[in-house]
């Protein structure tokens, strides 16, 4: 099997870093594709031309903005956004008027039913330790009244700010404009909340490009070869997984369009046609494309745990012998995968491929470091639960100007391998993935980096 | 002169439902893939449904006295979780240890279906909610005891670790069928044996069936309806144990699993009565082996997972259609 190596993998990125891309094909203010990132440094020479900036494609609207940004149904494109974005500075968000240090910051999880969770909680309480601050800590154990019932609690206990894990962004929309209401500022995380909620900004892993360079990477690794895969969800209709495998598939043409010599226009063109291909999948199970030589011949749903995952993978196995590569929403449902797959008298990493959307960590560090697992997505817990403790930090005692910000900041993204793991992701203090570089943006720099007025 | 005994459809059909639904899916699916009598797949689907025979009997007995146990689900998780933290926190590294770890989750398991017994037997609690407050109470035991964290088995530094998880990949030499199926099986053996052949298994149902009746015959129902909630439990847990031995670690969301409503329906559509009083582990069984069936040909048809939802309800409610509309016209 020929294997290209990546010149560099680690390609840091934020949704909003689509603010060197273009918002369509067509726009004048192309000068990048978007995940510039990903394009320019995961991928081997796939940067895909840039479009006429004079002309608009079929696949722009009148506006100029690409048709995958306006797609309605986005349950599967979550952290695909475009980076012209309205303004969000006339949302009031009860930002404090004065600077002050001590504050009591109130958490709310949405549930704690994974290690990951913990992670990110520890890592809040480790930051808040770290500027002398109290945090006040609320499980909804998946129960959105619950939820709704511990925001009123943390306004009524008079905390400084609440950071916001939502079970679901619709319901919680409503606990957002209580909090805001009392004059509490909110942070969402793990979740994006719509524009138009008073959030000062939600801070989450981008799911979709952590899928994109996962695909980027498979696209590379199997390069000239028939993919006859399989797709692992923790549930079909759920956002995160399904922007995942959205994601992956729209790295693996991406890139194979750059191997075929005929790259896409633009490449959210790449987007599009991934979109309508994770749609085939979701409606009929299978999604068989003869144009890519890649197939996805099964679905299963692994509800992100080890043993979910092997059992959706036994049965995959025994009904498609000849299947090479097995995409994975999570890890845990990767390591099900891997097992189901020396369950059947077959070589993990030999016989049948493991790709998966996230999170890394030092488990699956071995599973790479032995190839059993080909590829992950990087995902930090750590920062997830870090990064909201340092933006109200830099609020209430820097100054900093948050009043508009996305509606979705987004942490890094990565493909983790064999390659790499050790030299970029490893933390030995860390059960994950160590932390890396990250940096808000606000709108206007975003539209500004975008050419956009 | 003997008189020639005619054959009966309606009697066979009422008595024989679950096993013709079965032997009908089985042909229905062998044609839809031909992938489904493969080795491999049958192995599959026998080794996925081990730990589902222990709680669908498990399901059986209380369902058999005329209650239900909600709590099946999470005990399982419980019981996933407890041999985990045993093996690994306490450091058990001998295969002694394993065997006393197992006793140990059985014994949980047991000490759980005793509480769901007294409070239904004893308080009197209607079993949909004792057991449904006892489920909550063993998921936030599994997750307070594990701070809500995966608990890995030390494969490397612990042989008797090594040996569960072995324990899930072994299989005999001539049939390549797993152990985890012949420990099935013989749980299964004991209680068609216990429910058919023992006053124990009678009483049982009778305590389902007429309560009033046994109790005014000298006999303590209250006592063998908590020993079913006790059984329950104790095999519940161990079928936690399959869980971690397949997957090589535990995690309390498997508490939240909801093994508690597949068990159920596997024994409703075996044919038992929710009313209490009739019931058939071997029925039982082949209620587990036709949702695993749907299941399985769905995944192996690549069907769409949210059809296959809809798809599964449906069949479920035709199955235990069909035994009702059968009763009716015996």
């Amino acid at each position: 099997m020929k294997r290209k190596v990546l010149r560099s993998v680690l390609a840091v990125t934020l949704s909003i870093g689509m603010v060197c891309s273009m918002a369509g094909c067509g726009s004048d203010t192309a000068d990048a594709p978007a995940e510039d990132a990903a394009a320019e440094e995961s991928v081997d020479e796939a940067e895909p031309e840039e479009a006429d900036a004079e002309e608009e494609t079929e696949s722009s609207d009148a506006s100029g903005l690409h048709e995958i940004y306006t797609l309605t149904e986005r349950n599967a494109l979550s952290g695909l956004t475009s980076p012209d974005m309205a303004d969000r500075s006339d949302i009031d968000k009860a930002l404090p008027t004065e600077q002050k240090g001590g504050l009591k910051i109130g958490l709310s999880m949405g549930q704690m039913g994974s290690e990951f969770f913990t992670a990110m909680v520890d890592s809040a309480q480790r930051a808040c330790d770290e500027y002398g601050y109290e945090l006040v800590m609320f499980n909804a154990d998946s129960n959105i009244s619950t939820q709704s019932a511990d925001v009123e609690s943390l306004i009524t206990s008079g905390v400084d700010a609440i950071i916001l894990n939502p079970m679901d962004v619709t319901a919680a929309a409503a606990d957002v404009e209580a909090a805001v209401e009392a004059g509490i500022p909110v942070i969402g995380v793990g979740v994006d909340f719509p524009s138009d909620v008073p959030v000062i900004t939600s801070i989450l892993a981008n799911n979709y490009f952590g899928g994109w360079y996962t695909g980027v990477y498979v696209g590379e690794y199997f390069e000239g070869q028939h993919l006859t895969s399989a797709a692992l969800l923790g549930q079909m209709g759920h956002t995160i997984d399904e922007s995942r495998i959205n994601g992956m598939i729209a790295g693996i043409i991406y890139t194979r369009a750059e191997q075929n010599g005929e790259p896409f226009d633009c490449v959210e063109d790449a987007y599009l046609e991934a979109n309508e291909m994770f749609n085939e999948l979701r409606d009929n199970g299978k999604m068989i494309s003869e144009k890519w030589d890649f197939d996805i011949v099964a679905q299963g749903e692994g509800l992100w745990t080890i043993e979910g995952g092997l059992s959706a993978s036994e049965d995959i196995l025994a009904g498609n012998p000849d299947l090479n590569l097995f995409l994975c929403g999570c890890d845990p449902m990767g390591q099900g995968a891997i097992t189901a797959i020396e369950g059947a008298g077959l070589v993990p990493g030999e016989d049948v491929y493991v790709a998966c959307g996230a999170d890394g960590g030092k488990e699956i560090f071995k599973l790479l470091d032995n190839g059993k697992m080909l590829v992950t997505g990087y995902n930090s817990p750590d920062l997830n639960g870090s990064a909201p403790i340092d933006l109200l930090h830099m609020i209430f005692e820097e100054g900093y100007d948050a009043n508009n910000m996305p509606a979705a900041s987004d942490l890094p993204n990565a493909a983790i391998t064999k390659d790499n793991w050790e030299a970029e992701f490893y933390d030995e203090n860390l059960t994950y993935c160590k932390l890396l570089p990250f940096e808000f943006k606000t709108i206007d720099s975003i539209r500004e980096a975008a050419g956009l007025e | 002169m003997e008189k020639v005994k005619k054959f009966d459809f309606k009697t066979f059909f009422v008595n024989n439902n679950a096993i013709l639904i079965f032997v009908l899916l089985v042909i229905v699916a062998s044609c839809m893939s031909s992938n489904f009598l493969s080795s491999r797949n049958v192995m599959n689907i026998l080794r996925q449904q081990a730990p589902y025979a222990l709680i669908g009997i498990g399901a059986m007995l209380t369902i058999m006295t005329g209650g239900i146990d909600l709590s099946i689900g999470s005990t399982l998780g419980v019981g996933s979780v407890v041999i985990a933290l045993v093996l690994t926190k306490w450091n058990i590294t001998s295969i002694g240890g394993l065997f006393l770890a197992i006793l140990l989750t059985a014994l949980v398991g047991a000490v759980i279906g005793l509480l769901n017994g007294i409070l239904v037997a004893y308080f009197k609690m209607a079993a949909f909610i004792a057991t449904l407050a006892v489920m909550t109470i063993g998921q936030g035991i599994a997750y307070i005891s594990t701070n809500g964290q995966p608990v890995r088995l030390m494969v490397d530094d612990s042989a008797a670790a090594q040996a569960l998880v072995e324990f899930s990949k072994m299989k005999d030499p001539v049939l390549g069928i797993p152990a985890a199926v012949y420990v099935a099986l013989l749980v299964i053996l004991i209680f068609c044996f216990i429910i058919k052949k023992t006053a124990y298994g009678r009483l049982l149902i009778a305590s389902g069936s007429n309560e009033v009746a046994v109790r005014l015959s000298g006999i303590n129902v209250n006592r063998y309806k908590a020993s079913a909630y006790i059984i329950c439990g104790a095999l519940s847990a161990t079928a936690g144990i399959f869980v971690t031995s397949r997957a090589a670690s535990a995690t309390p969301s498997t508490t939240g699993g909801g093994y508690e409503l597949d068990a159920i329906a596997a024994v409703v559509i075996g044919g038992a009565n929710l009313e209490g009083g009739k019931a058939s582990v071997v029925n039982t069984i082949i209620g587990i082996l036709i949702m695993a069936v749907i299941g399985n040909i769905m995944n192996l048809m690549s069907i769409a997972a949210y059809p296959q939802k809809v798809v599964k309800g449906i069949i479920i409610i035709v199955a235990v259609l069909l035994k009702s509309l059968g009763n009716k016209k015996a």
